[in-house]
């Protein structure tokens, strides 16, 4: 019993007085055969700091992957918590005390949180060039070749798509308004019944904004410009002061994240909330998180659509393994039952055309599952993300000037 | 006089209210699904958060890492803050004044401020993301805490007994054994309890020093809260108060001994 | 054995080498000479011993925590950029997030403070009712801060069961008026949460203190012709008050630092103290970062300030 209690305390403690050699890298790794890859895997445990704030994906990772992945190659998938500024910010101070060897070996980024760790080389790589399930991504698209028009260059894996989606009751809100202006106007008439989160899906829903109100998205394509962003956010902030006394508490609050939207949504305080993924409104609706008559609103002025990627990080204690997992991502299994309005409902980012006549079959059906945001609405309004410079400004002048 | 009885019975009345309601809230919670404003009582009960938290096996880690935490916290806390305490309280006015002081400052500092530093302090010791840095993490408030009951404990205590047992020849372990220890179950009792809560409710010094990679179950209860998920933060954090609860009233607290501060 | 070091008697010493039996009734005269060498020997052992102690278990872990702050506003560690001191001075939100941290301590304390003597008053008899008071008020006590939190959430948002209540009973019909006590600039959720969690911690003090001091002094009072009213108001709540001050410093230094009631509660604007350094720590600018920093020293000086009084205010010493 004693031996129960203090084992836990003294193992780390002796591995630390060893200081053992620091681990391989990913890179040198991503060199050797795929094969011996996967059998320096076996036998080993894989821990992913990735985002747990939804129980349909961690009842996914937990109880569909994880099983897999010890079954077929041996892995112990451990996933806790951990995303964006945390995870730049732990690793920087993991950097700074010289731990080469850290806790995590898979990450689950994109964006701003990639460009950062990237700019700060706390990622190991380039690895995910070597993949096999690699060769069935869809490299066309532009949501997943470029990350925020960042070129992944090997240093992270997608494994997901979404899009941006407003969520309003149907039975509250029969007839929803569909364009930006449109919702302006229903603002103005329903005075406290909207507001956005201050977190990154309320400041994806205010970078919609910024390309509708300025020309679309092309304006700010092609890297950061400071004029081009100046140009638009005073237009975007105009607009936010003028609806500002119409929105929830006066603009004076704003709900720190998503769930709290959800929560003010589901108990009839608001009426909108919203989503970077098109279809939580159907995963939240079945947590009894909402109301059953919760539908999904894709905006006609476009909305942005972006991918998820898992980085491996420079001090990973097990490259390997994380690599291995990353490729099992990729298989069409994995990405099938990701996409299952029962499950998660995550795009996949797999070229469907490419797939084998069976797999092809399975996909359709579960895309085209009425439940989900018909598959031709998100490809005429998603637009791609910009350089993340965009988002990290708009995130903190919106904090500064509007908050 | 009848006036004030109706006074004694109202404020009663006003602070059972007062203490009862956000609990039976939480019960409520934790049995609803799909409970809405402006709906009183849940439409029906659902003990799915209370089988899920028993269950899975994430939240069966946290609860494991917060027990030994606890169990470890109270009583390698206890053991050292015992004889700082003690000899502290034994020795000059400065030095006690000087001890204390710091023990406080362990505990009054924010943990916001404290967190980084002791993070990277356990990361150069090679214990990041470990129960053992984690453990380290909680012992800096608890040693605090639980030097400043003992200091209070001893700079009240009657040192005759020990005196006349010291006079009468009695070698120092026998006098610890016989005639201290006996009267100090009571302190050591409310001590261990002490130190427990402290690291069993810690939520800044985890976040901070764990990175993330250590669960507990107050991390647990918030990541739930943060998920959206009413039901289940309900359930975790009733999970989270009624052993804290028994803990206590094991220990039977009595602030008589406490020099200053219990959270 | 300290008893025996610090009152200079050399009896303890004497008494070893004799080895006199445990129950032997002699008492032994202490030899003069050689023991007053042993004495300050062992006196100047004893002051070195809780300092030392005190040192490695309490100081090195706070000057690691400190040092690391002071060493990142300056820029020697860290990603920081310099000048956070002057931004830090001249931003609005900093001294917004100060007030607002400030407020909510203040009043929470205040509330917790009338609330414990108001019940030490009325309950410190012996009768069942008072034991029963005594009872439900220190059960809050042991419950974890974010199960407080959650609880205060679920009770008072505006469509929190408050609300829905007010509902029921046609005091409103919507949940937007139902008051914002929680996510609201002046923190009424969280001073809430700090009265329902500290004010059983303040009973307890106030109790023991009367136990502590016993009676004698109002019922001299009372002799003396005072009445009831004014023997509380001009003997016992002063004299409580006296007694409580370095518990309730400590109640309020303890809720101006911590994270997890505001984490729950908090309105995004202005942001509690303990939030805004998070936030600006974990932003990915250079600038930001030097501001925590700073902020966290500020932090760090008002708590030192507050163990310094705690200390001043603390008569047992």
């Amino acid at each position: 019993m004693v031996a129960l209690l203090v084992a836990p305390l003294v193992a780390p403690l002796l591995a630390s007085c060893a200081k053992p050699p620091p681990p391989p890298a990913a890179a040198t790794i991503a060199g050797m055969p795929w094969d011996s890859v996967v059998a320096r895997a076996r036998g080993t445990t894989v821990v992913w700091r990735m985002w747990r704030g939804d129980p349909s994906v961690n009842a996914f990772i937990d109880r569909w992957v994880a099983p897999r992945l010890l079954a077929q190659y041996g892995i112990t998938l451990q996933a806790v918590n951990g995303q964006g500024n945390e995870l730049v910010d732990q690793l920087t101070v993991e950097r700074e005390a010289g731990a080469t060897t850290g806790t995590a070996s898979l990450l689950w980024i994109n964006g701003e949180t990639f460009g950062a760790l990237r700019a700060r080389s706390l990622l190991g790589g380039p690895w995910s060039q070597v993949l096999p399930a690699a060769e069935l991504v869809d490299r066309e698209s532009p949501i997943v070749s470029r990350d925020f028009e960042q070129d992944p260059a090997g240093y992270e894996s997608p494994w997901g798509t979404v899009q941006l989606a407003l969520i309003y009751d149907a039975a509250r809100t029969p007839n929803p308004p569909r364009t930006l202006e449109d919702l302006a106007v229903w603002i103005r008439a329903h005075p406290g019944r909207f507001t956005h989160d201050q977190g990154f899906t309320g400041i994806t829903l205010l970078k919609s904004w910024l390309y509708a109100l300025n020309g679309g998205v092309g304006t700010f394509a092609g890297g950061f410009d400071s004029t081009a962003y100046v140009t638009g956010r005073t237009r975007l902030f105009a607009l936010l002061d003028s609806l500002e006394p119409s929105l929830w508490r006066q603009g004076t609050q704003y709900p720190s994240d998503v769930a709290a939207m959800h929560r003010l949504f589901a108990n009839g305080e608001i009426d909108f909330s919203m989503s970077n993924n098109q279809n939580e409104a159907v995963t939240k609706a079945m947590q009894g998180v909402i109301p059953a008559t919760s539908r999904a609103l894709v905006l006609r002025d476009g909305t942005i659509a972006n991918a998820h990627y898992v980085g491996i990080p420079f001090n990973a204690p097990n490259a390997a393994g994380a690599m291995v997992v990353a490729n099992f991502l990729l298989t069409p299994e994995a990405q099938l039952e990701k996409q299952r309005p029962g499950v998660w409902a995550d795009g996949t980012v797999l070229r469907l055309d490419a797939l084998p006549p069976e797999w092809r079959a399975r996909f359709d059906s579960v895309v085209n599952d009425p439940r989900l945001v018909p598959a031709d609405t998100l490809r005429a309004f998603a637009r791609p993300e910009v350089s993340p410079r965009y988002h990290e400004r708009l995130q903190d002048d919106w904090r500064r000037l509007v908050r | 006089m009848p006036f004030g009885r109706l006074i004694r019975a109202a404020v009663v009345t006003a602070l059972t209210l007062f203490v009862v309601t956000p609990l039976a809230v939480l019960v409520l919670t934790s049995l609803a699904r799909g409970w809405f404003h402006p709906a009183l009582l849940p439409p029906s009960l659902d003990v799915s958060a209370w089988t899920d938290l028993v269950t899975d096996a994430s939240h069966r880690l946290a609860l494991r890492n917060s027990i030994i935490l606890g169990i470890a916290t109270s009583v390698i806390a206890t053991s050292l803050a015992l004889p700082l305490g003690r000899s502290a309280a034994l020795s000059t006015r400065a030095i006690r004044r000087s001890v204390a002081l710091l023990a406080f400052s362990a505990v009054a500092l924010p943990p916001v401020a404290l967190g980084t530093g002791l993070q990277l302090t356990v990361l150069t010791l090679g214990l990041g993301g470990t129960l053992v840095g984690v453990l380290l993490a909680h012992l800096v408030p608890a040693i605090g805490y639980l030097t400043l009951m003992f200091l209070g404990v001893f700079t009240r205590w009657d040192h005759r007994l020990d005196e006349v047992a010291a006079t009468l020849g009695a070698a120092r372990r026998e006098r610890w054994r016989r005639v201290l220890l006996p009267l100090l179950r009571r302190p050591i009792a409310e001590a261990l309890a002490l130190g427990f809560l402290v690291s069993w409710a810690q939520v800044a010094l985890t976040l901070l020093v764990g990175g993330g990679a250590v669960r507990t179950l107050p991390l647990d209860v918030l990541a739930m809260l943060q998920a959206g998920q009413d039901q289940r933060a309900a359930a975790g954090a009733l999970a989270l108060a009624i052993p804290a609860l028994v803990v206590l009233s094991a220990a039977r607290v009595a602030a008589r001994n406490t020099a200053a501060v219990v959270p | 054995m300290s008893a025996c070091r610090t009152t200079g008697a050399g009896s303890c010493a004497d008494v070893a080498t004799r080895r006199l039996p445990a129950h032997h009734p002699e008492l032994v005269i202490p030899a003069t000479a050689t023991a007053s060498a042993t004495a300050t020997a062992t006196a100047a052992r004893s002051r070195a011993v809780p300092l030392l102690l005190a040192g490695i278990l309490l100081g090195l872990p706070i000057v690691a925590g400190v040092g690391y702050s002071v060493a990142g506003a300056m820029g020697w560690v860290g990603t920081a950029a310099p000048g956070g001191l002057q931004r830090v001075l001249a931003d609005v939100h900093v001294l917004r997030a100060v007030v607002l941290s400030l407020w909510i301590a203040t009043m929470g304390t205040a509330g917790a403070t009338a609330g414990a003597l108001l019940l030490a008053v009325l309950f410190d008899g012996n009768a069942r009712l008072d034991r029963l008071a005594r009872t439900i008020g220190s059960l809050p006590l042991p419950v974890p801060n974010v199960a407080a939190a959650v609880a205060i959430l679920l009770l008072l948002t505006q469509s929190g069961w408050l609300s829905r209540l007010a509902v029921q009973v046609h005091l409103i019909a919507s949940p937007s008026q139902f008051p914002a006590l929680v996510y609201d600039p002046i923190g009424v959720g969280i001073i809430v949460a700090v009265i329902w969690k500290e004010l059983p911690f303040l009973v307890l003090v106030a109790l023991s203190l009367q136990s502590l001091r016993g009676s004698s002094l109002t019922a001299a009072a009372r002799t003396l012709g005072a009445t009831r009213w004014q023997a509380t108001s001009r003997i016992t709540l002063p004299l409580l008050l006296r007694g409580m001050a370095p518990s309730i410093v400590a109640v309020f230094v303890f809720v101006l630092g911590s994270l997890e009631l505001p984490l729950v509660l908090a309105p995004s604007s202005p942001l509690p103290l303990p939030l805004l350094i998070q936030e600006r720590r974990q932003a990915l600018d250079a600038a930001s970062h030097g501001e925590a920093y700073v902020i966290a020293l500020i932090a760090t000086g008002m708590a030192l300030l507050a163990a310094v009084v705690h200390e001043w205010l603390r008569d047992d010493a």
